[in-house]
């Protein structure tokens, strides 16, 4: 394991790995961009498992009760990913860039609820508050890639083996080797 | 910040507009083009405004890096929220027609020796106040997006969103929010 908080060796990101984080010796982080909005009070609020590979532009837009689990040998190239809650991704998958995980839109559908929060952010610096909507988690089993530009919404897990056309939005469960694909996203065919 | 704006643009009290490349393709002669109300966040955005664009944006807007291509007019409310990479767009960009489509291949050519483009379609955009635009979502041409509606992420906005709607899909589709709440 990482002695955290540290450092990456030149990195063009001014940050640092925050010391609540496990990411195996055999794990890779490119920038620690990628946490510049991490805010998991947990123990461990992100695990990354070996071989795990952290690339571009990804971030973990972590809220203060958030935990992200990454098995081994996966591949986060460009993703977002937005946790309240929790997120667990298998071993063997692969994210392509612009992909978006999130277990809660961070939005309530009240519209007056929704003036709450921006008036709470203009009065935060614009930050947007975390926490202040119902989030559920989200489970992408091993084995699944995930094509660029797509967005998995609250709630939904993957199942096994899966594949997700790029730019898919992903409402509901996807069943074990299955290729689904559109928005929103229709399991097509089986593998 | 504030000198780095071009000239015709208005900005409000406590506004902030981030990011070094948001003016780059700022081509419009109006004066003011773009008009933006108070206590707004605008980040990383991209205004891509024609000679003859009109734009504006109303009070307590958070939005993160958008992408406005507007050629005639977009008009946002008060209150509206966009996630990263929203794109709202007023124009088809190209013509249609394949004659017309090669005429306007050529102007855009290097070739182009100043001959002018044709005519390309554009109609206004407006979206209400308290409407909420998820991540990586578009909206089209010609679309008026009525007030407190919420734009699901990724959602494709092809047509008039009435008031208080939830949308959905690609081409988007509406359902009244308060089957939702």
């Amino acid at each position: 394991m990482m002695s955290n908080p540290q450092l990456i060796e030149g990195d063009w990101f001014d940050g640092v790995i925050p010391s609540n984080t496990s990411i195996d010796s055999d794990a890779y982080v490119e920038s620690t961009y990628s946490f510049h909005c991490f805010e998991s009070t947990r123990t461990i609020g992100l695990t990354l498992g070996p071989g795990v590979g952290v690339y571009r532009q990804t971030v973990f837009d972590a809220g203060p009760h958030a935990q992200i689990e990454v098995g081994s040998y996966s591949m986060l190239n460009g993703v977002r990913i937005v946790c309240d809650s929790q997120i667990t991704i298998g071993s063997h998958c692969l994210l392509a860039w612009n992909v978006i995980l999130m277990d809660t839109r961070r939005a309530p559908y009240d519209r007056n609820a929704r003036r709450q929060l921006i008036s709470l952010a203009i009065e935060n610096d614009f930050r947007w508050p975390t926490d202040q909507v119902a989030a559920e988690r989200i489970t992408v089993a091993d084995n699944v890639w995930v094509g660029f530009d797509c967005i998995v919404l609250p709630g939904v897990s993957i199942g096994e083996g899966s594949v997700i056309g790029a730019r898919s939005v992903v409402y509901d469960n996807i069943p074990p080797y299955s290729v689904a694909v559109g928005n929103p996203a229709r399991v097509v065919r089986q593998l | 910040m504030s000198k780095q704006l071009p000239q015709n643009v208005l900005v409000g009290e406590g506004t902030r507009i981030q990011g070094q490349n948001c003016f780059n393709r700022f081509f419009s002669e109006h004066s003011p083009a773009l008009t933006i109300g108070s206590n707004c966040m605008i980040a990383n955005a991209h205004f891509a405004l024609g000679a003859k664009a009109q734009m504006q944006v109303g009070d307590e807007c958070l939005l993160s890096s958008p992408m406005f291509l507007c050629e005639e007019r977009i008009s946002i409310g008060s209150r509206v929220v966009m996630g990263w990479n929203v794109a709202v767009m007023d124009t088809d960009f190209h013509p249609l027609d394949p004659d017309l489509r090669k005429t306007d291949a050529i102007a855009c050519s290097p070739l182009a020796g100043g001959i002018s483009r044709p005519a390309i379609d554009s109609a206004p955009v407006t979206i209400g106040d308290d409407v909420w635009i998820g991540p990586q979502a578009t909206i089209l041409k010609g679309t008026s997006i009525g007030s407190g509606s919420f734009i699901e992420p990724g959602t494709m906005v092809t047509q008039d969103v009435p008031a208080g709607s939830r949308v959905s899909g690609n081409p988007g589709r509406c359902t009244p929010l308060s089957e939702f709440q």
